[in-house]
């Protein structure tokens, strides 16, 4: 039940301002480290991985090469071995 | 095998380190429910020069103040020697009155007579004006700091006493609460896991009085401790119902002797974000017999509050400023006797004027003292009255 009441209760931040202004406090459990400088966190994606632009571009490579054919030939002493792609 | 039931809570709301249903918090509805209790927490026997007198409060409703009354006798005898007060007494008699709180130690840690400043500083209907004391064996009627039904015994900082006995009955208040009228750093008490002392060291007689040849005084006594409290209402919902008790109330007193002709900075301490300073006061003591130095031009020179590297946003020219000052703020000449000197934070509009510690680094205060001025002993006391979220540190 609320009570109605002409006489308002302030709040620590209405009647002090100051520091009760700032953020609130948090414990040292749960405070973000502060901003330091020095190497950072590498946060960039894996090459391998669709969000980086270089998986794209070896994936265009690709396409452009299995266009025009390709083929390789691997010889070891008296081991041949050979592989192709396309009409080469 | 038997497990282990763990109890279901409700959520709680922690003030003070105190746990209290989160429901019960309701400010409004505990105003209107709530009783004034002015309660007799114990006389007891004056524990003499030096000694300690201490009471742990009753455990029980939410405590605003304290009111702490010497009443006893004092006897002069100078004998074919002489008898002088320091002017420690009579209201420094309380060299540190200790206030601990819910863990938090020492939220109160004050002499007395910077007890009896803040009173004046905080009610505004509390004034000196016109009651007659007697101090370096001058009467004066005005900025004595006390009150009609207070009795000094005999003057302070005063020498050759005659023999005789007489009277003393001084009051000091302990200020737990920063605002008696909406409770602001009012205690919690009404559970076992509290821990509320108050604690008073007494002042040597070697401090308090001057003794040659023979002359010797005796003072005897009882010491009471009188607590303003509010009951703890039931709500219409049937469970209890309290204000936001998320504050500390904090007021210490420090001292340096690191002190100089000229510009002394002296650092605040307890420096903490999320801490909200609303005054500080200072008094310097000097001399053979020290005794603060009367606030005026002629022993200061410039007082100002600095933080960082020099930004100074109140800079007073002289003592004779801020002494004018102090008194048109506190309706009491502070400064003119007991050499107080006070920047004030919270007297006009503290949501507008009170200084967030959390960003004024380096905090300090700037007084300096004449070139005329000969320093003996001398001494810097200073007092910091903060407010601040439980939690944040004392």
């Amino acid at each position: 039940m609320s009570v109605s009441t002409a006489w308002a209760v302030p709040s620590p931040l209405s009647k002090y301002g100051g520091a009760f202004m700032s953020p609130a406090s948090t414990t040292a459990d749960n405070s973000p480290l502060a901003q330091v400088a020095g190497p950072g966190v590498d946060h960039s994606a894996s090459r391998l991985s669709p969000s980086s632009p270089m998986f794209w571009v070896g994936a265009a490579l690709l396409g452009a090469v299995g266009l025009a054919a390709m083929s390789t030939t691997v010889r070891v002493g008296p081991v041949r071995a050979s592989a192709s792609v396309g009409d080469a | 095998m038997p497990t282990q039931v763990t109890a279901t809570t409700g959520p709680v709301r922690y003030m003070q380190g105190i746990a209290v249903p989160a429901e019960s918090v309701r400010p409004p509805e505990f105003f209107a429910r709530t009783r004034r209790r002015t309660f007799n927490e114990g006389s007891q026997t004056w524990n003499g020069f030096g000694g300690q007198n201490t009471w742990e409060l009753k455990k029980s409703d939410i405590i605003a103040a304290a009111i702490i009354r010497f009443q006893g006798s004092l006897t002069v005898t100078p004998g074919t020697g002489s008898v002088a007060t320091t002017a420690r007494w009579p209201y420094d008699m309380l060299k540190a009155v200790r206030f601990t709180a819910n863990g938090a130690s020492n939220v109160i840690n004050a002499s007395g007579l910077k007890l009896k400043l803040r009173e004046m500083q905080k009610r505004d209907n509390c004034n000196d004006r016109g009651i007659v004391n007697t101090f370096g064996g001058t009467s004066y009627n005005q900025g004595t700091l006390a009150s009609a039904s207070e009795s000094w015994g005999v003057g302070s900082n005063t020498s050759a006493l005659g023999a005789g006995t007489s009277n003393v009955d001084l009051y000091w208040v302990v200020p737990i609460a920063e605002d008696e009228v909406d409770l602001s750093g009012a205690i919690f008490a009404a559970t076992s896991s509290t821990d509320l002392t108050i604690q008073v060291d007494m002042e040597t007689a070697a401090n308090l009085f001057n003794l040659t040849g023979n002359g010797a005084v005796s003072l005897t006594g009882n010491i009471q401790c009188t607590t303003v409290k509010y009951s703890i209402p039931i709500g219409s919902d049937g469970q209890i119902v309290v204000p936001d008790l998320s504050l500390f109330h904090s007021y210490i007193q420090s001292r340096t002797t690191q002190l100089g002709t000229g510009g002394n900075e002296v650092r605040l301490i307890g420096q903490g974000a999320g801490k909200t300073l609303l005054r500080t006061s200072f008094q310097v003591w000097n001399g053979a017999t020290p005794a603060p130095l009367a606030m005026n031009a002629t022993n200061f020179g410039e007082i100002a509050w600095r933080y960082g590297s020099n930004e100074t946003p109140d800079d007073y020219l002289d003592g004779d400023v801020l002494r004018h000052i102090n008194e048109r703020i506190y309706n009491s000449d502070i400064g003119g006797i007991w050499g107080f000197g006070a920047i004030d934070f919270a007297a006009e509009n503290a949501f507008r004027d009170a200084v967030d510690m959390g960003t004024t680094s380096d905090l300090r205060l700037l007084v300096t003292l004449q070139n005329g001025v000969t320093l003996s002993n001398a001494a810097i006391e200073y007092v910091q009255e903060t407010i601040f979220q439980a939690g944040a540190g004392s």
